[in-house]
Parts: C-alpha cells; sequence; structure tokens
C-alpha cells in the first residue's frame, strides 16, 4: 500500500476523527535523465561558489534573501525556528460555507481522506455534510507548513484539498490585457448564437475520455525504442475529399429516390430503392 | 475505487512491454484491489506458436500465470509441466479473442473460470505469494471444468542456460490430488469450449458467433405445467421463478397501458404474462450469445410489468440475492459511488434468472469486460423526434445504408422495437470510444446536412422542433444501447430486430414489426442478419 502522506484526526466541535491522509492523484508525466552524448554518461548538477568555481560542501551552503543590487540578508535556521507552526495532529475544521463560493483557482493539492482506527466518526461526518452543499474550511501544519485546507463529502468518502492563502492568487487588475474587454458590444443575435453553440456542444463530462495523448505518444515511442524498432508517427488523417465525396452521394441518392417516387409512383426503380407504398403506421 | 498498489507498480511491467495496445485486443489493465472477498481462477485455452494453456491464479491484485502444454487435467495420473510466465492484469481473465499479430499471437477462449482458495489443510500456503515464491503452492479450484485440491510446485528454476536465467527454465509440475473431484482419464481436449460463449478455438478464428445451448422441449413443458411460481432448472442451473402469470404487458390493438385490460387468447392480442418473457429469453439465448458473451450488461426493470408504470428503472449491480452461478464482473475501476459488480450473461440460465428479475431490457456493453475501454462496435442511433415520420426515419436509415456502401463498410441496421433505427459498425482490435463516437458524429453530421429538414443538432429535446436526433454519443464506455433481440417494454412486447439493408425497402417494415410472438420464427426462416457482422475486423476511414 502507499504510505499515507499525514495521520492526525479531524477535530470539529467535541468530535474527533482519528483520519491518514493519502494522495488522491498519481501523476504519470514521463521524466528524463540528462546525458552527455559523447560518453553516454550522466550530466549531473554540481553546487559551485560564483567566486572561486569549486564546489560547495553542503554545511557551507546557507540561506540568504535577495535584497537587491547582490545584497542578501542572512536567515539562519534559528531565525526561522520560532515561527514554524507548532507541531500538530488536528485539522481543525474551523466553518462550512458554500461549495460555490469557494474560487476553483484556490484549490491546490488533493488527498484522499481514509478513516484510521475507528470509522463509525468518519462515516458520520461524511453523511452528514452529503447533501449540504457545504465544505469544511479548516487549518493544519504537514511537514513544517501550515495549510489551509477544504474538506468535501460525497456520501461516503472524504477528500481533503489544500487551498493556497487568497493573496497567492493573481490580482487581474494587474495582468495586461483585459481592459479590451470594456468596450465590446454583444448583439442579441450573436448571444444566441453562441448561447447555442454552447447547448449543441453540451454533455455530461465523461472524465475516462480524456488522456494524456501526448504521454502516451513518448511511451510509446520509448518502447520502440527498447525494442530495436523506428518510432512510427501515425500521420494526422488528411482525406478531407472524402467528405465531399460522400456527400454528394447522399444528395445523390436523395435526389434519386425523390425523382423516382415523382415520376413512377408504382414503379420500382433499379438505381433508387423504393420507399414504402403507403405512410407506415405510427408506433407508440 | 481501486488504486494501483503504489509499492508494487512493476508487477504488470513485463506484460506491458511486451504488448502494443493500439493494435492488440488485451487490455492493459492496472493492479486491482480484491472487493469480491472470493479470489479468482481463470484457464485459457490459446493456439500459440505452440497449444497449450493458461492457468492464472488472482494474487495480490494480479494474475500469477502458468503456461500448461497439455493443460490442467481432473486425472491425478497426470503430472503436468508448467512453465511460469509472466504475471497477468485481473481483467485479462475475461478475454478471449484473436491476437493477430505480435506477442502471443493465436486465439484465445476462457476454458474455465470460478474462485480458489489456498488448501486449508496446509497452512504453508495460507500466503500464496509466499508459497509461490518458496516453490509449493497447495490450492484448491471451484470453477465449472475443474474442482477439487491441486498441487503446483517448482521443479528448476533457470540458471543453467548460458545466456543465464531463461524464463522457460521457471518449470513446475501442476497435480491434481487424490480426492472426491478426481476423475481418472480426464483431458482437457475433450472439454474445448469457452465457458463464456460456448466457442471453440477456431470459432474464434473464423468469426463464427457463439451459441448458448436452448432449452429443450422437456425443459420447456416443465415450465408450461409450471404453477404461478417453482423452481426451473435449465441447461444444469436452476431458477426460482414467481409471479408467472402476472401480466407484465397487454397484447397488441388493445386500450392503452394501465387502462383496461386486452381481449385473453386472441393471437398477438393476448396479453403477455412473465411465463411468456421468461420463456422468451431461455427460448432467445443462443440468438443472443454474440451480443451478450463476455460483457457487462445493464437491465432496465419493470417489476410490475409496464401496465401502471412507464417507466422502469436501470439496474446495474447485482443483487446479493441472485444465485452463486450468476456470474458477476467487478469493474476494476467503479468510482466510489457507482456499481461494482455487474452481471456478465453466460447463457440460457442467466437470461432465465434476468427475465425473472423483471429484467425487461437487456443492454450490453459496447466493450468487453476483459478491455473496457475497447469499443467492438461504432453505433449509429437514429432517434427520431414527435414529429418524425416513419418514412422520414427510414431516409435518414437509407442515406446511412448508402454512406456505408461509398465507405466500404460492413454494417447492418436494426429496428428498436420502439421508434427508431440503429446501424451497427463492427470494428477491429484497439480503437477507443473517443475514435468511433467522432467517427460516428462526423458521419452523423455529414448526413444531418443532406436532410437538415429532418435532424437537429440541438442538445435539449424540446427545442429540436420534434425534429430527429443522430445520436452519437452512445460511444462511450458503460453508454449503451438495447441489445439485439431484447424485449422492449411497450404493448405486445415488440423486439428490436436486425435488418439486412433490403429490409429497408420493404413497405411492411415498421420499427416495431416483430414481438414476442413472431421472432423465432423469422430467426428460424431467414437466421440473423448480424451474423454479416460478428468477427468482423475493419479499420474506420478518416472523414
Amino acid at each position: 500500500m502507499a504510505r499515507p502522506v499525514w495521520t492526525g484526526s479531524i477535530s470539529f466541535g467535541m468530535v474527533s476523527i482519528p483520519i491518514r491522509l493519502m494522495p488522491a492523484v498519481k501523476k504519470k508525466s514521463i521524466s528524463f535523465n540528462q546525458i552527455d552524448d559523447q560518453t553516454m554518461s550522466r550530466v549531473r548538477y554540481r553546487k559551485v561558489s560564483e567566486a572561486t568555481g569549486e564546489e560547495v560542501a553542503t554545511e557551507h551552503i546557507v540561506k540568504g534573501y535577495d535584497m537587491g543590487a547582490e545584497n542578501y540578508i542572512l536567515i539562519t535556521d534559528d531565525d526561522l525556528a520560532p515561527l514554524a507552526p507548532a507541531k500538530s495532529k488536528e485539522i481543525g475544521l474551523e466553518t462550512f460555507v458554500p461549495a460555490d463560493d469557494l474560487n476553483p483557482l484556490m484549490f491546490d493539492a488533493s488527498y484522499l481522506i481514509v478513516p484510521d482506527k475507528t470509522p463509525k466518526p468518519y462515516a458520520l461526518l461524511a453523511t452528514a455534510m452529503a447533501g449540504s452543499g457545504r465544505v469544511g474550511i479548516g487549518r493544519f501544519v504537514m511537514r513544517q507548513k501550515e495549510y489551509l485546507a477544504a474538506i468535501r463529502s460525497d456520501g461516503t468518502y472524504l477528500t481533503l484539498s489544500t487551498l493556497v492563502f487568497p493573496d497567492e492568487l493573481v490580482d487581474i487588475g494587474t495582468v495586461d490585457g483585459f481592459e479590451a474587454l470594456d468596450d465590446v458590444e454583444i448583439s442579441d443575435k450573436e448571444l444566441l448564437m453562441a448561447k447555442s453553440l454552447v447547448e449543441a456542444l453540451s454533455e455530461d463530462f465523461q472524465p475516462s475520455e480524456y488522456r494524456d495523448e501526448y504521454r502516451l505518444a513518448v511511451e510509446k515511442i520509448i518502447e520502440q525504442k527498447a525494442a530495436g524498432q523506428t518510432p512510427v508517427f501515425e500521420d494526422a488523417p488528411a482525406a478531407k475529399a472524402k467528405v465531399i465525396d460522400l456527400a454528394s452521394a447522399l444528395e445523390a441518392s436523395l435526389r434519386e429516390a425523390k425523382e423516382a417516387r415523382a415520376s413512377h409512383p408504382s414503379a420500382t426503380s433499379a438505381a433508387a430503392k423504393k420507399p414504402p407504398a403507403k405512410k407506415a403506421r405510427k408506433s407508440a | 475505487m481501486s488504486p494501483p498498489d503504489a509499492a508494487t507498480p512493476d508487477k504488470l511491467a513485463e506484460y506491458q512491454t511486451k504488448r502494443d495496445f493500439s493494435s492488440t485486443p488485451e487490455p492493459p489493465g492496472v493492479v486491482v484491489e480484491n472487493t469480491t472477498g472470493t479470489l479468482r481462477f481463470v484457464v485459457q485455452r490459446h493456439r500459440a506458436t505452440r497449444l497449450h494453456y493458461d492457468l492464472r491464479l488472482e494474487v495480490d491484485g494480479v494474475l500469477v500465470s502458468w503456461a500448461v502444454p497439455k493443460g490442467p487435467s481432473l486425472d491425478p495420473a497426470r503430472k503436468n509441466l508448467a512453465v511460469k510466465v509472466e504475471d497477468h492484469p485481473y481483467v485479462y481473465g475475461w478475454f478471449e479473442g484473436n491476437i493477430g499479430s505480435g506477442y502471443g499471437k493465436g486465439d484465445v477462449v476462457l476454458w474455465d473460470d470460478g474462485w480458489w482458495e489456498p488448501d486449508p489443510e496446509y497452512p504453508a500456503s495460507a500466503d500464496p505469494a509466499a508459497a509461490i515464491a518458496a516453490g509449493e503452492l497447495k490450492f484448491v479450484l471451484h470453477g465449472h471444468k475443474l474442482r477439487g485440491r491441486y498441487v503446483i510446485v517448482r521443479t528448476s528454476r533457470g540458471g543453467g542456460g548460458r545466456s543465464g536465467r531463461s524464463r522457460d527454465d521457471d518449470q513446475w509440475l501442476l497435480i491434481h490430488k487424490k480426492d472426491a473431484d478426481a476423475v481418472a482419464g480426464w483431458d482437457p481436449e475433450d472439454h474445448l469450449r469457452s465457458v463464456l460463449s460456448n466457442r471453440t478455438n477456431p470459432d474464434i478464428v473464423a468469426g463464427t458467433p457463439g451459441r448458448w445451448p436452448a432449452p429443450t422441449k422437456a425443459e420447456l413443458r416443465a415450465l408450461d405445467t409450471m404453477g404461478e411460481k417453482g423452481q426451473w432448472t435449465v441447461a444444469g442451473e436452476t431458477t426460482r421463478l414467481t409471479n408467472l402469470d402476472k401480466v407484465f404487458m397487454p397484447g397488441r390493438g388493445t386500450a392503452e397501458p394501465g387502462r383496461g385490460t386486452a381481449a385473453p387468447g386472441r393471437g398477438t392480442a393476448a396479453p403477455i404474462t412473465k411465463r411468456d418473457i421468461v420463456r422468451y429469453y431461455a427460448q432467445i439465448a443462443p440468438w443472443m450469445t454474440p451480443y451478450l458473451a463476455g460483457r457487462p450488461v445493464n437491465l432496465n426493470r419493470f417489476p410490475d410489468g409496464i401496465i401502471g408504470a412507464k417507466k422502469g428503472f436501470w439496474h446495474k449491480a447485482v443483487p446479493t440475492h441472485a444465485p452463486p452461478w450468476i456470474r458477476r464482473w467487478p469493474n476494476p475501476r467503479a468510482g466510489t459511488d457507482e456499481t461494482r459488480e455487474y452481471l456478465m450473461v453466460d447463457g440460457a440460465p442467466a437470461l432465465v434468472w434476468a427475465a425473472n428479475f423483471a429484467g425487461i431490457e437487456i443492454h450490453p456493453w459496447t466493450s468487453t469486460a476483459a478491455n473496457p475501454d475497447q469499443p467492438s462496435y461504432a453505433l449509429i442511433d437514429i432517434d427520431p423526434g414527435p414529429s418524425t415520420t416513419w418514412d422520414e426515419t427510414l431516409t435518414i436509415a437509407r442515406l446511412f445504408r448508402v454512406a456505408m456502401q461509398q465507405l466500404d463498410l460492413v454494417a447492418r441496421p436494426k429496428v428498436t422495437g420502439q421508434r427508431g433505427i440503429q446501424i451497427w459498425i463492427p470494428v477491429r482490435s484497439g480503437y477507443t470510444f473517443q475514435q468511433t463516437s467522432g467517427f460516428v458524429e462526423a458521419l452523423s453530421r455529414t448526413v444531418g446536412r443532406v436532410v437538415p429538414e429532418l435532424v437537429s443538432w440541438q442538445w435539449h429535446k424540446n427545442e429540436r422542433r420534434g425534429l430527429a436526433r443522430l445520436d452519437y454519443t452512445q460511444n462511450a464506455v458503460n453508454k449503451t444501447l438495447v441489445a439485439p433481440y431484447s424485449l422492449r417494454p411497450a404493448p405486445g412486447a415488440p423486439v428490436s430486430v436486425p435488418l439486412e439493408w433490403d429490409e429497408l425497402d420493404d413497405p411492411k417494415l415498421t420499427p416495431d414489426r416483430w414481438t414476442i410472438r413472431d421472432v423465432l420464427p423469422r430467426l428460424a426462416k431467414i437466421g440473423d442478419p448480424f451474423v454479416a457482422i460478428t468477427g468482423v475486423e475493419q479499420d474506420l476511414p478518416a472523414l
């Protein structure tokens, strides 16, 4: 089994729910190593001093905050120690807010909340939250850092998403380009067209239909190369002409059927299939 | 939910690097969590370079596998060589088909399956993974063909060859113990048929549809003479039937459902009872085999018939009260709020059970349980609107016929038994639903442009101005169309019936022309037009 990233409890009111957090996402991007193509050996990073060009030992590397103009303020671990959040094994739920109030841009990493030791309080919270349309908001400390978190329930399972702090979101007012929207005018007709386009393309979200085609293609290249083959690239289909052929064939068949019906209501044309002689009964 | 076991990501690495999943019908698969409480075993008969049987035991989320050249047996005198091969994914346990090229080229049938357990008398086998690592596992098989206590024991483990360890050297012996299930002289080659589809290996290569056995005359007589309820045995399995004389649908040409009752005993006007439905599904079983075998099935249930209840409800999960011989498929990727165990129909008994469970409509998946992401068909669904006439539906269907001719595609239409027509296009292995749905959308839009006055692309029904919809969105995993030869919930019990293309020109054709009473005579007379699309492997052209 995968290891939990955090173990502790959710607390709210007088209740404490022992839980474990497991990653909800397993990233599958492919990573490459850097290789020197002359010696076929790995390329390594080394930390060197700008002054001497020599490698610097780990114990001599300290943190410096850039004040500009090559001025740095040195910050030691001792400076930071008093600020470290108190080690805590609790996610304190402070409030339950409407899910729609949360800006989706704030969602950061996602975790599955797994009941630890006793499942009952977990099930109680999951059931109580279900259908409320609300998410629990709280804070907790993981790996010496304090996180803001949102807890959701689907009726059976609880999940947790860490949230970025609101002041970490980019202020839209500071981004160039949006001002062009100020002078746009939209006619009712244009809006109607755009809306019908949205509706025509509306369907239920099917997550299983989306996959990382790029990663799959890279994996295939690796597989083929590993097997000693030259990678084969499938060309994008370029057979646009066929659509026109097909459309004209369809038009032609329709015309033939109509002509056959108009000129020989009772005869069977060899080319056009004979339509039903009389209107068929409409069924329930 | 079944997250892959992160601690052992390499279990299936060897399996996966040996195969090209864009062309093999075999599934990629993941390590799964066991949610059924029992361990699955399968034996596949594989005519590869050399004929062999693959024995696969579920251990820790994968199928630990041995190739057994002479096949497993019930005969304790046979000590069968077994060569250990790479672990296979859990869903491989439902695979049968033709591997056209590449690794393992050849045809595979699911020769036996069931559940297994470590032999309780041997504590050393209680942890199967450790026992296999140590070279000896004692176990008990509960299958359709294989039953009883076995031992598999390693005799040599490579290292002898010049190039170091070779897989062929990982040799074991598979032996059936002398127990109550032992049968002297039992030879697997005398029992060739698939437990899923009743096909043989040559059937798979030839694309011959499987046929489950039909009920015998004596079995049908037992049903006809049964009272309101009773035990009915078909093809060796027994189902408890209930409410057999309950009227599920009025006959044809009678008052609207829910108001008044039908005049009894006059041909098509006679009401349809649950006994009629059970009898129909038992008899149609051989004909439905190619469309149901190896696929998860969703049921549209009408526990009180259609009288008084116009709408049924979807039932996907196999209920806990279903008999143990009902084949269940645990969807390895079911989400937290999704159905976990689906029904897999594997013969007349399962259809009888489903019919008694009031599953009037049967909707199989477009993909197989072995490979849920690979569609077997691209499906065109002509869905008439309220103001679409039958003539107009036929016009659209005939346009698709012209398109199939132009594109040189093998396909056949079927009437839905309600108002529409569908067209089923078989595809080769390796397509995704995204590709089939993209193809059907492009094709449907081309057809739609020729008859814009008949077709609407509006999503909402009430914005379609009563026009027909060409629905390509059913080409998706776990989205289904009604099975060929399934009943439909309407007076007279109409049936969704496959057609030959030229039947679209028959003036007598209506979408609900055939009912529970006249489908079997039709099949006896002209056979199943969909045989033409069974086993066809074809590319979809670019549009």
